[in-house]
């Protein structure tokens, strides 16, 4: 399919994808995993001809689909052979009902109209939308929304589906979601698929075949076993391999521990665990791990809620009496799915939403009675996305903002920017342009110029959203760095693995109340019915090596296991 | 969460949401001729009391609440004072237990100029009712339908469709960037307060808006939009039953008042 290929966007000088070469068989489902930047949405743009017919670019080699070559064929008409679904649901989305919407690409082919209805009521069928036909595509859910996106690509009729990153902006209600719903393409039309994206876990339960791209070149190529079982390669491209893959890593590296190829699914490595622990006696369980052992935070409580209710202007009732309280000093996930209440209640904290009902103390101050502007001394809140915030020509003005609204000045003012910059490692970036950098750069900015107004409580709101294995990685360096500097943190996020290794105590919420808190331990052990019934409730899954060593508690493992690292360790006193 | 733009828009599935938005167009047309036609303030009060009541029946107490509603009493009400006073029409003073009613600065109240006040009363709100019913139970984008069906091409009347969807979006995204630059410390108090939080509000949508614009047109682009053949139109352009009827009897009631009109004139 791809020949020899090389790619530049116009005005730049470097090439985004480097000599590629990929032969990609019907019905095939293909996982294309990469950091950011590495090439995969512009492989996914040559794929149906958007680069280079609407993007333009210098291209070296070249695309075929079915024997057409892609810069030789208009987008509408490749359109008909390669469905495109980005990662961004409503700027997919024009159309009044659900229906249109679906309708909307076979109505600019032309197609008959009775042909156009039997495949609309196919595509709505095959991703699971019945009833919602005349819903308007904007009121739904993320999940809802991305398969709408989906449905309305499938009504086309394309052989091949290619999807960017379609669950980045996604909870993980809507990335599962995804998952199935492209399984079930698969299932019923034999589909060929091409999907980018950044959940290897899933990608290596539901894909063929998998494709590194690293730098703009593929390095790795193959079935998934083959691919992620080559942790260390993996990884080096800022790739994040499974959990369970990476135990079966660290069994190895660690405890000399080989069974044979690593398996990269849950049950693979479920079943391979279980025969060799079946092998050893049952003496006594391991010892659990030490809920408390992680605890940094104190007992004084910075941030106090007292039965807190919120509505928003339109009546939705958002809170519905959430009491809690932040300690000085601690690290606290807040998580739940989108709709939950977590970004409202944590609004409350900085002042930017007001009680409609109860009370919220920050460091003993009525949050209701002060301003926006008083509060984020206190309390500093970092926004998901970075491009809400960043405004300035230079890093050094744009981490200068607010402390220079506190009415700062020369030199106090440039020794307090530059130590934020130092603290999370960006000094060179002092007089770049915060518009040039990448994403993953940006986030660190925006987190430096909330820093650099030296607030008590840092709220970082989806941090890891959008960003790479090794954007993730930074992240945790950042909450680690906050924590050291005194910050009591507080991460709202998806990410449970994330929450399990940097954060001392979780929040779950529902449906705007606070079902459960405890440290990740305890609020992930699955042993215990009680969490398992407010993990299935919130349709959250804890992380992969947690849900295994719950699978493998049968030989005596324990339960709340947090890290592949830790598994490892358990695994082979066991064994060993 | 409902858009400025979508405020005046009341959701329902009463007889008139149901209507085609053609024929919501064309009666609110019918009203506006109508009340033309007439000075009599007998039959325009019919006719607002008319309208109002389909408002009342279709929106319920939103015909009341609306903003549109009480913008139009404040504009009806002081016509009866003013004409009432001013107009030269004007000559039998009103009296009122023995004694006529001056007004500062306009006059005396007169019986013909109130009576005249009365007829631009209530055709400001008949045509208002009228015009509020149309809007109030049409969905923006039904409204652009409607003028597609009415000839508007169809690349217009997308194009007005996406600003009607950016709007909202842009709202959205302006309240994130305002909570996201408060909560660095940017303060909204005073004016000037407010002329220094332009820049770091108007830059970040300036950008944001552009990459979704970018990002909208490849999506528009992978679903074959401007494909070079001729698109196929899924709607039905029929009209309903209950349409027909509606645009006979707000045909019959033209007719008849401009018959009536020029009986009066000949």
């Amino acid at each position: 399919m791809i020949k020899g290929l090389s790619y530049r966007y116009p005005s730049t000088n470097d090439w985004a994808l480097k000599d590629i070469n990929l032969e990609i068989d019907e019905g095939e489902y293909v996982g294309v995993v990469g950091s950011n930047g590495a090439g995969k949405t512009t492989l996914s743009l040559l794929l149906n001809g958007l680069i280079p017919n609407a993007l333009g670019g210098e291209l070296k080699g070249k695309v075929t689909v079915y024997g057409m070559d892609t810069s030789k064929h208009k987008t509408p008409e490749l359109a008909q052979k390669v469905g495109l679904v980005f990662s961004d649901p409503e700027a997919q989305l024009s159309q009044i009902t659900v229906e249109e919407e679906v309708a909307f690409g076979p109505a600019n082919l032309g197609i008959p109209k009775e042909r156009i209805f039997e495949n609309v009521r196919e595509s709505i069928k095959v991703t699971g939308l019945q009833g919602l036909e005349r819903r308007a595509p904007l009121t739904l859910s993320g999940g809802q929304k991305q398969r709408v996106a989906i449905a309305a690509v499938l009504a086309m009729n394309p052989s091949v589906l290619v999807l960017d990153e379609p669950t980045s902006n996604l909870d993980p209600l809507g990335t599962c979601e995804i998952f199935q719903t492209i399984k079930d393409i698969v299932d019923i039309r034999g589909i060929t698929v091409v999907m980018a994206e950044h959940h290897t876990e899933l990608l290596a339960e539901y894909a063929d075949r998998i494709v590194t791209l690293d730098d703009g070149q593929v390095v790795a190529d193959g079935h998934p076993q083959e691919v992620f079982g080559r942790c260390r390669d993996v990884e080096k491209m800022g790739i994040r391999v499974p959990q369970v893959t990476r135990t079966f890593e660290l069994l190895e590296d660690n405890h000399g521990l080989c069974f044979g190829k690593y398996p990269v699914t849950l049950k693979t490595a479920c079943d391979v665990l279980s025969r060799q622990l079946a092998k050893t006696a049952v003496s006594k369980p391991t010892t659990a791990f030490d809920t408390f052992g992680q605890k940094r935070g104190g007992d004084e409580a910075i941030i106090r809620v007292e039965d807190l209710h919120f509505w928003y202007p339109d009546n939705v009732y958002a809170l519905k009496g959430v009491s809690l309280e932040v300690c000085k000093g601690e690290v606290l996930a807040i998580v739940g799915q989108n709709g939950s209440g977590k970004t409202t209640l944590a609004k409350h904290f900085n002042g930017l939403l007001r009680p409609s009902k109860g009370k919220v103390w920050v460091k003993g101050i009525d949050a209701s009675k002060s301003s926006v502007g008083d509060l984020s001394k206190l309390v500093g809140y970092v926004f998901q996305n970075p491009n809400h915030q960043l405004f300035n020509v230079t890093v050094f003005k744009e981490v200068a903002f607010g402390p220079r609204s506190f009415g700062l000045k020369g030199e106090e003012l440039e020794h307090r920017v530059d130590e934020a910059l130092h603290v999370f490692g960006i000094e060179d970036l002092k007089e770049e342009n915060p518009f040039g950098l990448s994403l993953g750069q940006r986030k660190l900015v925006a987190i430096a110029s909330v820093f650099a107004m030296h607030p008590e409580v840092v709220i970082l709101d989806e941090p890891a959203m959008g960003q790479d294995y090794s954007g993730v990685k930074r992240i945790s360096q950042v909450v680690k760095t906050l924590s050291e500097n005194g910050c009591t943190v507080i991460v709202i996020t998806h990410d449970m693995s994330f929450v399990a290794e940097n954060t001392e105590r979780v929040i779950l919420m529902r449906d705007g109340r606070l079902l459960v808190e405890g440290d990740p331990r305890t609020v992930f052990d699955m042993s215990s019915d009680k969490m398992s019934a407010f993990l299935q409730a919130t349709n959250l899954r804890p992380p992969q090596v947690t849900e295994l060593s719950y699978l493998l508690s049968s030989y005596g493992l324990s339960t709340n296991v947090m890290t592949p690292e830790e598994l490892a360790e358990i695994t082979a006193k066991r064994l060993i | 969460m409902t858009s400025e733009i979508e405020a005046l828009y009341k959701p329902g599935n009463t007889f008139f949401h149901r209507l085609d938005p053609r024929t919501k167009l064309g009666w609110m047309l019918g009203m506006m001729i109508f009340s033309f036609l007439f000075f009599d303030p007998k039959v325009l009060f019919l006719v607002c009391v008319f309208n109002f009541a389909l408002l009342l029946w279709s929106t319920g107490k939103y015909a009341l609440t609306s903003p549109i509603s009480e913008a139009m009493l404040l504009l009806a009400v002081p016509q009866i004072i003013v004409h009432g006073c001013v107009n030269v029409a004007g000559v039998t003073p009103v009296a009122f237990m023995g004694s006529t009613i001056s007004i500062p600065l306009l006059g005396t109240l007169k019986w013909e100029g109130v009576y005249l006040g009365f007829s631009y009363a209530f055709r400001v709100l008949g045509v208002g009712y009228a015009t509020l019913l149309f809007i109030a139970t049409t969905h923006p984008r039904d409204l652009v339908k409607g003028f597609e069906r009415l000839g508007l091409p169809f690349k217009y009347s997308f194009m007005i469709m996406m600003s009607l969807q950016l709007i909202p979006e842009a709202i959205r995204e302006t309240r994130i960037i305002l909570e996201a630059q408060q909560s660095r410390g940017m303060k909204m108090r005073g004016f000037l307060e407010r002329l220094r939080a332009l820049l770091p509000v108007f830059i970040p949508i300036t950008i944001g808006s552009m990459q979704r614009v970018q990002m909208m047109s490849m999506a528009l682009d992978a679903r074959a939009y401007g494909a070079p053949v001729q698109r196929t139109e899924l709607r039905d352009f029929r009209l309903h039953k209950a349409d027909k009827i509606m645009l006979c009897a707000i045909s019959i009631m033209i007719v008849i008042g401009i018959y009536l009109f020029l009986s009066k004139i000949l």
